[in-house]
């Protein structure tokens, strides 16, 4: 077995994993079976004994105990049953568990040639759906054949004993069913294979298709891809029809044969007791003994389909995934970190498996510290030679040797260590910014137990390499956005507090004409009426607008006199919006600006405003009269200059506040945090705590000196770097799709930056950027010089200057190599490159 | 964190070599409290060339050092930023409080 469990899994066989893992269970199993065998053969002889004895003497006493004695059979074999099929449960879902596991670990390491050819949706489709047949053939491997075997062998024994001829003669059905059953079964193993290729090409195709699902979208290619899809589909179609009446081929021919078990005993049976060679009783078994015979003999069946459906499936699967990985994981020796980054390149090779030639005797030599640009037309070999210095691809032949070890002989662990590699297309996993900006680190920190010491960046670290790539901005807003967990940052709450007087106080003055800050006894004309009375933020699921349609709190107004007013503002709203939009304006928001009405609703209100001729708002039906006062809940003095604000009303609202504050809190449906000076608001973003208040101008300037005002003063209560690490449990989405390309790319820099790697490989890395971060990134490289070796494909030929040697790369070969200055001096091919050809 | 320190044109030319954070800051802010900023006193330029990082330690001793000389005849300013270390300079409004050249010639030509 050791030397089984040492094979890589797409060479190990199915039945290999019938005894890995938990060997005992199938032992346990086997004895289970044993005792269901004798189980069942006692019904049996029972059965015999109440007709041939008690039911000749009529002896009742007997009568019951034999009964009983059937009964408590039947119980039993049920319960064996039951422990048969957990075990049996037990020990599939076990293989199949470590099948997945293993086969994934096995494809994670296939090199990347292998997934150029293989689509992500064979992948899928083979370790969710096609391994799972597996299991149900290694759980009843032993236990299946095995109990039917012998349950087969017992009642066969029984009825020879019972009565030789008749025996034998019933029993020679099944050798005659075992002859024909398989020749049907290899029509079912045919279609089978068809079936899981059709599964892999349509798994395939919907993966290549959502992949690509905005290139659909730009070419308006729905019909095109349907019909692929659509044919993939019918052909699965077809396959499966086949495959299915096969497989009730295999059902048919078999029931058939057992069928003529009954005819047998009757026939023959019949005769030989009108002959008086054999009792009634023996009859009577036979024609029960059919029965016990069909249940094995069917599950045989049905097991021998099973292990023929899992075989084929399985090495099917087996087959796509064969390959070995090109590196070893970790290698014999300690892993150490590169002293120099010193880059040999002798006669290098690349040559495809489908034998196209990538890199063509490549020669090359790099200081430790130098940093090479990589240049040349689309296809010239840059990447491809990048890659093979990172060791994501392995070159064929010649030598490439980093500090004088070669690339393709050192472990992956090394290599990760020492090479820092950034692709073209940046790669975000789901989580938050700092898994992804930990992930290289996290990668390396996971091999075994070294004696160099676990990178582990500390804060400062992250935060820096934030800056260099130029997402810190965005990772601070990220945390100034955020809703601080109450639990994690108790001690925060305090400080944000301070910043919030810090900033009243100190810019207060400055901001006065932009900023309305909230205040109990103040009116806030920046903010809606209902804004204004519940003065405070309500907790849980509910949100302002529950509380509009709140019945108790309607009440509350009414009592409060609050409901009348509100009701006589809400129709003068509605009457001063018709009045100057018309009923004919077009239902668009740049119309609806001064009015708290949504176009999208204007066509009720105007049906509402019908109503309301000659009638008093108070006299509308309650459904209405909560219509009504929506627009009054939303109005904003200081932006829906369609009306005034009445100084009553302004009044009435500030009293209101007061009375809400009392009522809410005898109301305990709704959990309020009021608005408070010394009060950290647990619902509101960070933003919201310290800036207390509205923003009363919609100048960009203004805000921006606001967000500076507010850095400041986080520099200044030394809060700076914990908001940074707040914001860095941003969650990106799938995929990082809540992060712009731009940001998606600098994340995937910065993660390499922070494990500060000795040779870094930079493979188009800034191709999204625009050309400030991309200028910001290069001269951050540039710092480098002469401590980290640096490997970078360009395209922008205006970043050359910045670099030791260049390398001038057409159809895999380097044409040119030396110090830009030189070479551009020359006249040679890299200055055409730069200045067009020559005349 | 070495802080190299040197003279010219009646100026003291500060440069702190790494990064500036928590545990840098206080023997920056040291350095700096040696140079007098009264009438016998020095103009101060940091030289920020070599500074990779600057966290709100280091960011608090400049504020620091630009509201000590800011009423003193002797006046403060700073070179050489990296483009990330200005870029936390410009987001939090320091570069109205603190002049900031692009190189030394420009930053010493500004105190004459």
């Amino acid at each position: 077995m050791g030397l089984k469990r040492d094979l890589p899994v797409h060479q190990r066989s199915l039945y290999s994993w019938i005894f890995t893992g938990k060997w005992y269970l199938q032992v346990l199993l086997v004895l289970v079976i044993l005792a269901l065998v004798a189980l069942n053969v006692l019904p049996l002889e029972i059965q015999k004994r109440i007709v041939n004895e008690v039911l000749a003497l009529g002896n009742v006493q007997q009568l019951v105990v034999y009964c009983l004695i059937y009964l408590l059979a039947v119980l039993l074999s049920n319960l064996c049953k039951l422990t048969v099929n957990g075990l049996q449960t037990l020990i599939g879902q076990r293989a199949l568990t470590d099948m997945r596991k293993e086969l994934y670990q096995h494809i994670l390491r296939l090199p990347l040639s292998f997934f150029r050819k293989t689509p992500p949706g064979t992948v899928v489709a083979s370790l969710v759906t096609e391994l799972a047949a597996s299991a149900n053939f290694v759980g009843g491997a032993v236990a299946v054949p095995l109990s039917n075997i012998l349950m087969l062998l017992a009642i066969g024994g029984f009825l020879i004993w019972l009565h030789p001829l008749l025996g034998v003669v019933t029993l020679s059905i099944y050798p005659i069913a075992l002859l024909v059953v398989p020749l049907v079964q290899r029509g079912v193993n045919t279609a089978n294979k068809k079936r899981v290729d059709a599964s892999n090409r349509m798994a395939s195709r919907i993966t290549e298709t959502i992949s690509g699902i905005s290139e659909v979208h730009a070419q308006g290619s729905f019909q095109t891809e349907e019909q692929s899809y659509n044919t993939i589909v019918e052909k699965l179609f077809r396959i499966r029809v086949v495959w299915s009446l096969y497989r009730f081929g295999v059902k048919v021919t078999n029931n058939l044969f057992v069928g003529l078990g009954p005819v047998v005993v009757l026939l023959l049976g019949g005769y030989l007791l009108m002959q008086g060679e054999t009792e009634l009783g023996s009859i009577v078994a036979f024609l029960s003994a059919q029965e016990k015979l069909y249940t094995p003999w069917k599950e045989l069946i049905a097991f021998y389909q099973t292990q023929q459906d899992a075989s084929v499936r399985y090495h099917k699967i087996m087959q796509i995934f064969d390959g070995r990985p090109e590196f070893m994981l970790i290698g014999d020796q300690p892993a150490t970190a590169p002293v120099r980054g010193k880059i040999e390149i002798k006669d290098v090779e690349f040559v495809t498996t489908n034998g196209i030639r990538l890199l063509d005797q490549v020669n090359l030599n790099l200081d430790g510290g130098e940093h090479l640009a990589l240049v040349g037309f689309s296809g010239s070999g840059k990447s491809t030679l990048a890659k093979c210095i990172g060791q994501l691809y392995v070159h064929t032949d010649g030598k490439l040797l980093l500090d004088g070890s070669s690339v393709s002989e050192m472990s992956k662990e090394e290599i990760v260590r020492s090479v820092g590699f950034i692709s073209q297309e940046p790669f975000i996993f789901s989580g938050t910014i700092n898994d992804n900006l930990l992930y290289a680190c996290n990668a390396i920190d996971e091999f075994p137990e070294r004696d160099i010491p676990k990178i582990s960046p500390s804060l400062d670290d992250k935060i820096a390499v934030l800056q260099q790539t130029g997402i810190f901005v965005d990772t601070l807003r990220f945390g100034l956005n955020s809703i601080l967990d109450a639990k994690t940052h108790a001690d925060l709450e305090k400080r944000f507090l301070k910043v919030r007087q810090n900033f009243q106080q100190n810019f207060g003055a400055e901001f006065g004409e932009h900023v309305e800050f909230y205040r109990e006894d103040a009116y806030l004309y920046y903010s809606t009426i209902m804004e204004n009375l519940v003065f405070g933020s309500l907790h849980g699921d509910y949100h302002l607008t529950d509380l509009k349609k709140n019945k108790d709190f309607i009440s509350f107004l009414d009592t409060g006199n609050l409901k009348a007013p509100l009701l006589e503002t809400g129709a003068e709203l509605l009457l001063q919006t018709i009045d100057i939009l018309g009923r004919d304006v077009p239902r668009e928001t740049v119309f609806f600006e001064q009015t708290p009405i949504l176009p999208d609703t204007y066509d009720d209100y105007l049906d509402l405003a019908d109503r309301l001729q000659g009638a008093s708002p108070l006299d509308l039906p309650k459904k209405l009269q909560l219509r009504l006062l929506k627009p009054a809940f939303n109005y904003i003095p200081a932006r829906h200059k369609i009306i005034d604000l009445q100084p009553q009303l302004e009044n009435l609202i500030l009293n209101g506040r007061r009375a809400f504050r009392e009522w809410s809190q005898d109301n305990s449906a709704f959990d309020v945090t009021f608005y408070s000076d010394t009060e950290y608001l647990r619902s509101q973003s960070i933003l919201n705590n310290i800036f207390y208040g509205n923003l009363t101008s919609d100048s960009p300037k203004v805000e921006d000196r606001v967000n500076q005002c507010i850095v400041l003063l986080l520099i200044e209560e030394d809060l700076l770097e914990r908001v940074a690490a707040i914001g860095m449990e941003f969650d990106v989405g799938n995929r990082g799709d809540k992060l712009s390309g731009g940001q998606q790319q600098k994340l995937s820099i910065a993660r390499v930056l922070l494990k500060k790697p000795k040779v870094l490989i930079m493979d188009e890395a800034t191709s999204a950027l625009d050309n400030a971060s991309q200028a910001r990134i290069q001269s951050l490289v540039e710092n480098w010089k002469g401590s980290t070796t640096v490997i970078s494909v360009i395209h922008r030929l205006d970043l050359l200057p910045s670099f030791d040697k260049v390398a001038v790369m057409k159809s895999g070969k380097i044409i040119e190599f030396g110090e830009p200055e030189t070479l551009i001096a020359n006249q040679g091919v890299l200055y055409e490159l730069i200045h067009g050809k020559k005349r | 964190m070495n802080i190299s320190r040197s003279e010219e044109q009646g100026v003291v030319i500060l440069s702190p070599d790494g990064r500036l954070d928590s545990n840098s800051a206080p023997s920056l802010e040291q350095e700096i409290g040696t140079i007098s900023y009264g009438n016998d006193g020095h103009h101060l330029l940091l030289d920020f060339s070599k500074v990779e990082y600057i966290s709100s330690a280091g960011l608090r001793v400049v504020l620091k050092t630009v509201k000590e000389r800011q009423s003193a005849s002797k006046s403060f300013a700073v070179s050489n930023m990296q483009e990330h270390v200005r870029e936390v300079f410009e987001i939090s409004g320091f570069d109205s409080y603190v002049s900031i050249h692009p190189d030394k010639v420009q930053a010493l030509n500004s105190f004459t």
